[in-house]
């Protein structure tokens, strides 16, 4: 396509470097990324609130748990609305964080992660492999950074011993509690637990588009 | 810092544009999902509760969203059958948004270059 066209030749002019043509690229990537798992995050906040404001109640406990780490959210309208603005925000910058660290190697590896360039007369169409240890690294470290962060921010909010839900994480992560070393406990195990769920998820969808590739 | 020869500038470009499979992405998906209720559920059976206290009381209100489940072995494997349902919209809606907004972009570029070339003269 024009783009592929324009994008490589004015590289190839003005001599960019390898890091400046991804540089613009993961740029793009990450905006995109971000702006979707925002959106579906927050669609996802604001019908669970919605639904649990209702007489039936479904997902309430959902909606309290989640309460506990975003204030304001809550079965009602008004917390619905909180819910849309805390998970496009909160949603937006995993999705960039998630994006970032997953490309970090993404220059060494750029071999592995196309799968069938159809040279045509257009854009070269490719399909995207999944890097596990780099997904894993990636969602793995988020989901850590966020269980320290948030366990913490109830600590120093002082509202610790108050946590009882917070404290049914413990039930998955062993030796999780709602203080600052415990938060750490349960983020090692979490980040391990991610880690190896993404492996397995890139395993299953790289064998998956592989052999639908071939065919 | 050195250029890098055409072929590798496209492949960055190809990668940054490529589409996901929505189906595998679907399918890896629903897995995950069930495999994470299912263990779980089966985690907690192992582990047990008390006499006369309920096993998982916390993970069974999940029947509010997938009628049926229970904490028990009938109930994990249905609770991982919703799970992977679930998982799987997901998976797809996320792979079918990745896809379009990439198109969507691909179709402005193609759209503008497509006037550029249009000379008043």
């Amino acid at each position: 396509m024009e783009r592929a066209a324009t994008m490589s030749d004015a590289a190839a002019r003005s001599g960019a470097t390898d890091r400046e043509v991804l540089r613009d690229t993961l740029r793009f990537n990450t905006l995109v990324f971000g702006v979707i798992l925002g959106a579906l995050a927050s669609i996802t906040l604001c019908a669970l609130a919605l639904i649990a404001s209702g007489q039936a109640q479904h997902g309430g406990l959902a909606v309290v748990l989640i309460g506990v780490f975003l204030p304001g959210f809550s079965a009602d309208w008004q917390g619905a609305l909180i819910g849309l603005v805390w998970g496009f925000v909160i949603g937006a910058a995993l999705g960039g964080i998630i994006y970032r660290l997953n490309s970090v190697h993404v220059l060494r590896q750029i071999d592995e992660l196309v799968i069938q360039r159809q040279e045509g007369d257009d854009f070269p169409r490719a399909v995207l492999r999944l890097h596990g240890s780099s997904l894993g690294a990636a969602i793995g470290a988020a989901g850590a950074i966020g269980l320290v962060a948030t366990t913490n921010l109830l600590v120093a909010r002082g509202t610790a011993h108050e946590s009882i839900r917070a404290r049914l994480l413990a039930e998955i992560l062993p030796g999780y509690s709602v203080s600052p070393w415990g938060s750490v406990i349960g983020a090692l195990e979490l980040f391990a637990i991610l880690f190896v769920l993404c492996y397995a998820f890139a395993s299953i969808y790289n064998g998956l588009a592989g052999r639908r590739q071939r065919r | 810092m050195e250029a890098l020869p055409a072929d590798r500038r496209a492949m960055i470009v190809a990668w940054a544009f490529a589409k996901l499979d929505v189906f595998a992405f679907t399918v890896g998906n629903a897995a995950i999902a069930a495999t994470v209720l299912l263990a779980l559920t089966l985690g907690l059976l192992i582990k047990g509760a008390p006499p006369g206290v309920p096993v998982g009381p916390h993970l069974a209100s999940l029947a509010q969203i997938f009628p049926g489940y229970t904490v028990s072995v009938g109930g994990a494997f249905l609770g991982a059958l919703y799970a992977s349902a679930l998982g799987g919209a997901l998976g797809f809606v996320l792979a079918s948004i990745w896809n379009f907004a990439h198109w969507l972009v691909l179709a402005v570029i193609r759209v503008r270059a497509n006037l550029a070339t249009y000379s008043i003269d």
